[in-house]
């Protein structure tokens, strides 16, 4: 069953995360990295991670793609002009590192008979919310409190971008 | 047939560097956003293989911090590119060459 | 009514059998009848409702009892419109918004406790997961706007996600005190913890629960884009919002999924505040699922009722209500009823 789901799952964001940088349209790209962050939930279920399953779906795929949807279809057309211009000549050696490491990574992968493999089943409620968020109020809670003032920092730094001055409505 | 580790690595990897092409060969400012939200999508299912592997939640915990720094990126990330959009009218990062020339 | 309890305790029935997949089909195919009879019932209970509120008599002719059977008119007369599809769409996403859409509402159904036993999925993160699903019909709405290419449709829907990602948070939040005193998200859980009668409802716990009660509420109506909350789909200022340019069977999905969304929130406002399937007086013999669905029943009447009634809000007062009134409320409601759990023992 889970093996199923990693297949289906994986290959279907692989595909997905794929789609997302060939099309050129910004709204379907946009549509294209939900499909894959909804997968990536189900990767999370295979590692016995329900809590961040339900919560990839819930802030990627609910609150920061809509975000972006929102961008996108506010500020300009779906097709940027000049997206189909050439890249820079010094950059195309970098594009041959991405298809050599796959390569290397998936030949590596196929070579090696010993993959390691999880040491044991998972004990019950690994991974719930209770035990996630235990860790989270007390080994973690500085860390907790000082993502909350970073969050707090991001919500105060783009409503002061985002404010327009009132009194030079021209701009 | 078992899922491994190393599965889930590969996984990742095929994930990253299609954010990373996707980051070098777009030139739309948000798609290139995107493209780093799915690099940040590969390293927390890192962390979360690995979380397993050890079964250790302190990978949860740093995948959960993620959230919020993808959140908090994309917020700004794209209250910038709004800024930037309102004064130049392109969010095209070839032509907004400004601290280049 | 009666025959549809009938209808559910038999499948309650055939589900405490451990035939897994089997069973999870039927509930999904009931799920999916339950949205439909949704739209169906609601349709007609709308048309009385408006037509009470405003003294007139609704429809009357179609079938021979006060018009019941004007949803089935309604729904062949959708069967035989045509299927239209601008031509500057972009028609892969025209097609696939109302799907999205239909998923994103039909997914949630799974965690709903209709009664002892009879939930499609009985998950350990229950309402997290409710509320993360029902956030996906967000992106269906956005691509509903953005694919039809008009300008009234991209204003609704831009309206449409601006309201239900906001009024997310204090819907999620007013939950969150219930939640407290259960320590567990499992809806199962949640609902059994309100054994007994009316006194041990969420609701009359403490008053801070009565107040998350009524910020839930209020949400729960911008979250499904009615009166006065219906921004999106303003009539008298975008046509028709998001669906503007959908007709026939493609329109209906967004139909159907607003009134599947309009029962889902009764639900969960059941389940977690008021009592779930138990009874109001314990011991009174009704059937569970009975009692569920009748509750539902007069929250959605009590939607229909404050549509009707008040006038629509303006764009800024509602994203004003959002984040200075009710996040403020629902944040005061979860910390009162924890320091309540406190001072009163109950906290374990």
């Amino acid at each position: 069953m889970e093996v199923i789901l990693f297949y289906f799952c994986g290959a279907l964001m692989v595909i997905a995360g794929a789609m997302m940088v060939l099309s050129r349209n910004a709204v379907v790209a946009a549509c294209w990295l939900i499909f894959a962050f909804i997968n990536a939930a189900g990767i999370y279920a295979t590692l016995s991670a329900p809590f961040l399953a339900v919560l990839q779906v819930l802030v990627y795929a609910g609150a920061i793609m809509v975000l972006f949807l929102f961008v996108v279809m506010m500020l300009q057309g779906p097709v940027l002009a000049g997206e189909r211009r050439r890249l820079r000549p010094w950059l195309w050696p970098f594009l041959l590192l991405p298809p050599l490491a796959i390569l290397l990574t998936v030949a590596g992968f196929l070579r090696r008979a010993d993959n390691t493999s999880f040491p044991v089943a998972a004990p019950a409620g690994f991974g719930s919310a209770e035990q996630v968020a235990g860790l989270l109020l007390s080994r973690y809670l500085l860390a907790f409190e000082l993502i909350s003032i970073v969050l707090i920092v991001a919500i105060i730094g783009s409503l002061a971008l985002g404010k327009v001055d009132r009194r030079q409505p021209w701009k | 047939m078992e899922i491994t580790l190393t599965h889930y690595l590969v996984l990742a990897t095929l994930l990253f560097l299609t954010g990373m092409l996707g980051f070098i060969v777009r030139r739309n400012a948000i798609v290139m956003l995107m493209c780093i939200e799915l690099m940040l999508c590969a390293a927390n299912i890192v962390l979360a293989a690995f979380s397993r592997w050890h079964l250790d939640l302190g990978g949860h915990v740093f995948v959960l911090m993620s959230f919020a720094v993808a959140a908090a990126e994309a917020a700004i990330g794209l209250a910038i590119l709004v800024e930037i959009y309102r004064r130049r009218r392109t969010v095209n990062v070839d032509e907004l060459t400004t601290l280049m020339e | 009514m009666e025959l549809f309890a009938n209808l559910l305790g038999k499948i309650e029935a055939l589900s405490s059998q451990n035939v897994l997949i089997l069973s999870s089909l039927i509930m999904a195919l009931i799920m999916a009848l339950v949205m439909a009879a949704c739209a169906i019932v609601f349709t007609w209970m709308e048309r009385k409702v408006a037509a009470f509120l405003q003294s007139r008599y609704g429809p009357m002719r179609v079938g021979h009892w006060h018009g019941v059977a004007q949803p089935v008119a309604d729904m062949l007369k959708i069967l035989q419109k045509e299927d239209i599809i601008p031509a500057e769409a972009d028609r892969t996403l025209f097609t696939l918004a109302p799907v999205v859409i239909f998923i994103g509402s039909l997914l949630a159904w799974a965690a709903i406790p209709f009664a002892p036993g009879f939930i499609a999925s009985d998950l350990d993160l229950g309402l997290l997961y409710i509320f993360a699903v029902s956030s996906l019909a967000v992106i269906g709405i956005l691509m509903a706007g953005w694919a039809s290419n008009n300008k009234w449709s991209l204003y609704g829907a831009a309206r449409g996600a601006a309201q239900m990602v906001s009024y997310e948070i204090p819907l999620a939040l007013s939950t969150v005190p219930v939640v407290l005193y259960t320590a567990s998200l499992n809806m199962n859980d949640i609902v059994i913890a309100q054994q007994g009668g009316v006194a041990n409802w969420f609701l009359f716990r403490d008053p801070f629960l009565f107040v998350a009660f009524v910020v839930y509420f209020i949400c729960s109506i911008a979250e499904v884009n009615r009166g006065p909350f219906d921004m999106p789909e303003t009539e008298s200022e975008l046509v028709a919002g998001y669906h503007t340019e959908y007709t026939g069977m493609r329109w209906a999905f967004f139909f159907l999924s607003e009134y599947a969304n309009l029962f889902l929130v009764s639900c969960i406002a059941t389940a977690v505040f008021l009592g779930g399937w138990w009874a109001p007086i314990p011991g009174l013999p009704l059937a569970p699922a009975l009692n569920f669905i009748v509750k539902s029943v007069l929250l959605v009447f009590l939607h229909m009722w404050v549509r009707w009634t008040l006038p629509r809000l303006r764009v800024d007062q509602l994203m004003y209500l959002c984040w200075k009134v009710m996040i403020p409320i629902a944040l005061i409601c979860v910390i009162g009823s924890g320091i309540w759990l406190m001072v009163s023992g109950q906290a374990s």
